[in-house]
């Protein structure tokens, strides 16, 4: 039996997560506005985020992981929160509830820690692992590259065994805080032939740290969200030591798919909170606007936008929390993580979409968050398998 | 330093409303329920006085089996343990609310928990009736001060401060006392993820208290009418400023 309960953990935590955003985050909202509205005050020349917002970026993240929030998702033995599958989407359904705003460093995403970094060595996750959870540094995943995008098994970057240590050649691009990484995750071939042969293995991830000899990151690429997020890694005869390999050599990659329906998830509870931000925020425009003598709350039009859009994101999150609760039954989700990151995903956009319609002009300003919403929604139908790849996932398990 | 915090749940109306068609309650379904702010201060302060002067601290409150959702979030915070005095849900006045507390504080002392501290908020956020503290202390027999918004220990005294037009008040009282503490005495803290986690660990002890005769009755609820807001636009531009200084000094802030 399902108990569509919430566990008094679970509110706990939500709770927790609202005071902290409520009292320790939106008045900082508040004082940045700039850098949140306008990307020409928040990036300098080269695309990079200017220090003064990365400073308060690192502000909420550290006081959230002080409160342990950060990294609720890692294991409670090296100072995370060990909370199950369905705590981790409602918290990150409570957090993007808040809208596009200073909120959303609240958890932790690609720049934080994740499960995959649980295989490395003990000293290597002292000095690694536990400052990441700690907020006190960041990482980046590095997996796409020029020629492998959503085709994974195309990859060029190669790292050759030499001695006690691997040299890495090759290039990775659009890598989410590449440029303010301490250290890069990066995913090399280290086996050609097998991983010509079966795609998955001989595809071995390292640690790279920011000083490394041979690696730089390259141009920042400017974007639709310009969040100076994304950069390219370059190595050139980059000199790693054995001891960065992540897990066993030549199965990163294949270990790295274990954790696929995570992230996919994560994208779905961002989306449906945000979906409940855009809700509230054309409820509360629709009955204060008025057009011919009356609010615009009042036209069938704008009604049944509104009302398809509710209904759409409880249909969401209701896959989300089965999709949420079934990982927590230890089951495998391959089919179910697809289905609610495309859902979750799509619905947002559409509700965004109306959420531009319905503030009309407004809609578009840069003055109210609804845009930044709007094109944020645009990347999440891209980021972590694009529509079409997830549907080829659902397509796969019909057995087609 | 044993300190004991009294608290209540309290819906958390926000902005907006409604009542039950009776008239005789808020309707709460949609609600959310908290702690009445004064006391989220007053945990606040139980936990920085252990902070510093050792001891322990403990929260109750009065109300149905629900309302340990309040006393959790109070454990999580750092309280040592809960006390329910658990009730069907229906509204006790406090008169009835304060005396069970009084049986409840006098039970827990002859099982060997000498409490030196009763902190209560200054009023609840719902039914603000500025009563059960001041009713538990006069019970007790022990001293009792309002309204304050800074404690300290000397002498095992405590020196209580209360705000006052251009300055404050300073109160001493000997030790065990009642205090009941305003917002702003401190700022709460958040509760941290792994004091969520150890709260469920923790004890609450649940007392059913025999509900006494009623003897204030609450006839009906009624809401006030919404205030709207005016705006008035006194000119434009420096041609503005005479009919700004005209208002200002009718308002009586000039
Ligand atoms: C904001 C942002 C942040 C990112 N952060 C990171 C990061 O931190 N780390 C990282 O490694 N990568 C990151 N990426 C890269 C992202 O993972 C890729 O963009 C994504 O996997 C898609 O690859 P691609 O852009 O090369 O598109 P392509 O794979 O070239 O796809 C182009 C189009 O073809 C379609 N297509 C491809 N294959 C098929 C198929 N088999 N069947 C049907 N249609 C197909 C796609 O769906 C898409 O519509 C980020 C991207 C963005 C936009």
């Amino acid at each position: 039996m399902t108990d569509f309960n919430r566990s008094e953990e679970h509110q706990m935590i939500v709770k927790g997560l609202r005071s902290f955003i409520e009292k320790d985050v939106l008045p900082l909202d508040e004082e940045n506005k700039k850098y949140l509205e306008d990307e020409r005050a928040r990036l300098n020349e080269d695309g990079s985020l200017v220090p003064e917002f990365k400073r308060v970026i690192q502000q909420v993240r550290r006081s959230s992981a002080k409160l342990g929030y950060y990294a609720m998702h890692m294991p409670a033995e090296i100072g995370g929160g060990a909370i199950n599958r369905v705590g981790i989407a409602l918290a990150y359904k409570e957090v993007f509830r808040y809208g596009p705003g200073l909120n959303v460093f609240t958890l932790s995403g690609a720049e934080g820690p994740s499960p995959m970094l649980l295989q490395l060595s003990q000293p290597q996750q002292e000095k690694f692992l536990k400052p990441l959870i700690r907020g006190e540094i960041s990482t980046c995943f590095g997996l796409t590259e020029p020629e492998a995008g959503s085709d994974i098994k195309n990859l060029k970057t190669k790292a050759e065994r030499k001695g006690d240590s691997y040299v890495l050649n090759g290039m990775k691009t659009f890598i989410s805080n590449a440029a303010d990484a301490d250290f890069a995750q990066v995913f090399a071939v280290t086996d050609p032939k097998t991983y010509k042969e079966q795609g998955y293995m001989g595809v071995t991830a390292f640690i790279v740290e920011r000083d490394r000899p041979g690696f730089q990151v390259g141009k920042i690429t400017r974007s639709i969200i310009d969040d100076g997020g994304q950069a390219e890694l370059i190595f050139e005869n980059c000199r790693v030591p054995a001891e960065n390999v992540i897990g066993q050599e030549g199965t990163g990659f294949y270990t790295a798919m274990g954790w696929l329906g995570i992230g996919r998830l994560n994208i779905a509870s961002m989306s449906i909170g945000l979906a409940h931000y855009l809700i509230e925020r054309c409820v509360e425009y629709a009955t204060q606007r008025t057009a011919f003598g009356k609010p615009i709350s009042k036209y069938q039009h704008i009604r049944g936008m509104l009302a398809e859009s509710a209904a759409e994101l409880y249909a969401a999150e209701q896959m989300l929390l089965h999709a949420a609760w079934k990982m927590d039954q230890g089951d495998s989700i391959i089919q179910e993580s697809s289905m609610v990151k495309w859902y979750a995903t799509n619905m947002l956009f559409r509700l965004a979409d109306r959420a531009v319609q319905i503030h009309g002009a407004m809609g578009l300003m840069k003055e109210l968050p609804i845009e930044r919403v709007f094109r944020t929604a645009r990347v999440l139908r891209i980021v972590e398998g694009t529509d079409e790849i997830q549907k080829e996932t659902i397509a796969k398990s019909l057995g087609l | 330093m044993n300190t004991l915090v009294c608290i209540k749940r309290v819906p958390d109306t926000g902005a907006r409303f409604a009542l039950t068609s009776d008239g005789q309650d808020i309707d709460s379904r949609n609600l959310e329920f908290t702690i009445s702010p004064h006391e989220e201060c007053a945990v606040e302060e139980a936990i920085r006085i252990q902070e510093k002067q050792g001891g322990s601290t403990a929260v109750l409150t009065l109300g149905p089996e629900v309302a340990s959702e309040q006393i959790r979030e109070s454990l999580a915070k750092g309280i040592d343990r809960g006390v329910l005095l658990e009730t069907d849900g229906s509204e006790w006045d406090p008169q009835a609310t304060s005396q069970a507390i009084v049986n409840a504080v006098q039970s827990i002392q002859k099982t060997g928990t000498k409490y030196d501290l009763v902190l209560f908020g200054n009023e609840s956020a719902d039914s603000g009736d500025y009563q059960v503290g001041v009713r538990v202390a006069a019970a007790l027999d022990w001293p009792c001060i309002t309204g304050i918004k800074s404690i300290e220990f000397q002498n095992n005294q405590v020196v209580a401060k209360r705000e006052a037009p251009g300055g404050w008040e300073l109160f001493r009282l000997t030790l065990p006392a009642v205090v009941t503490v305003k917002e702003g005495i401190n700022v709460p803290r958040h509760p941290s993820l792994r004091g969520i986690m150890t709260a469920k660990k923790k004890e609450i002890e649940r007392i059913k208290p025999a509900k006494p005769e009623l003897k204030l009755l609450k006839q009906n609820l009624r809401k006030p009418q919404e205030k709207s807001g005016e705006i008035q636009i006194l000119g434009h531009g420096i041609e503005a400023v005479p009919a700004i200084v005209a208002k200002l000094k009718e308002l009586g802030v000039i």
